[in-house]
């Protein structure tokens, strides 16, 4: 299983960097590849490149804002999801997106 | 980045408002913030928006404003819990204010943020914080951040 996703909230401050620490300490427990974008204050890192998409089984965009280059994910299972729930219902959220890709 | 003089340990206040004062009251009085009642009210105005409590008892107040001079990040932890926002049920004691000016330049303080926001997502960390007996041991604690950004950012 490989999952990538991106993190992003409305300040950039916190809750983006919060989020992706939490989707990244949850994905590994699951031994699944993963690799989470930021998108915050400090701009966009992490990055996920074409190699990193073509392989996701599926997609999470724990966003709370308007991203960059979501068409990157066109054609993947997509689950969108607030922000603050990547860090509150880490586990809920990432049995959702394993659903998706079935 | 983090100042001694922000790290407070074991207080008791009863309400956000009154932790957002207390702190308030700090910030002006060393020179980080220069309009205690506008500050305030930005704070809150995030606050509104959506509440900063983030689970496992903590809360990030936050906010980019006029008021603040320069950028700084207080650490309080509570002797009570307290309820942090009348819309969830969360209780609070560990919290952390930040203040960004307007125009904030510097990339090195967003990095401490990001990298206390990653660091705070792990148990052991706020297992340390809760646990430090007094607020030297704390700020070392919260200091050793500052460090190892130091290292890595030239």
């Amino acid at each position: 299983m490989k999952i990538v996703g991106i993190t992003a909230c409305p300040t950039g401050i916190a809750h983006t960097y919060m989020a992706q620490e939490c989707l990244e300490q949850e994905l590994k427990k699951r031994g699944f590849e993963y690799k989470i974008e930021t998108q915050g204050s400090l701009g966009a890192e992490n990055e996920l490149d074409d190699d990193d998409v073509k392989d996701a089984d599926v997609v999470i965009l724990a966003v709370s804002i308007v991203i960059e280059g979501e068409d990157r994910f066109d054609g993947k299972p997509i689950l969108r999801v607030p922000v603050d729930r990547a860090i509150k219902d880490t586990a809920n959220l990432v049995d959702e997106a394993v659903l998706l890709t079935k | 980045m983090i100042d001694k003089q922000l790290v407070f340990i074991d207080l008791e206040l009863n309400s956000r408002e009154m932790v957002l004062d207390y702190i308030a009251e700090k910030t002006m009085n060393l020179g980080y913030v220069d309009n205690k009642t506008l500050f305030i009210s930005e704070t809150m105005k995030r606050e509104e928006m959506l509440p900063t409590s983030i689970g496992y008892g903590i809360a990030i107040p936050h906010c980019r404003s006029l008021a603040v001079i320069k950028p700084f990040i207080a650490f309080l932890r509570l002797k009570n819990d307290l309820h942090w926002d009348e819309k969830n049920d969360e209780r609070v004691n560990l919290i952390f204010l930040i203040g960004t000016p307007e125009e904030s330049g510097s990339n090195l303080h967003l990095k401490y943020l990001s990298n206390i926001s990653r660091k705070l997502m792990h148990e052991e960390f706020r297992e340390k914080l809760r646990l430090s007996k007094d607020s030297e041991v704390a700020f070392n604690l919260l200091n050793q951040i500052n460090e190892s950004i130091g290292k890595t950012e030239i």
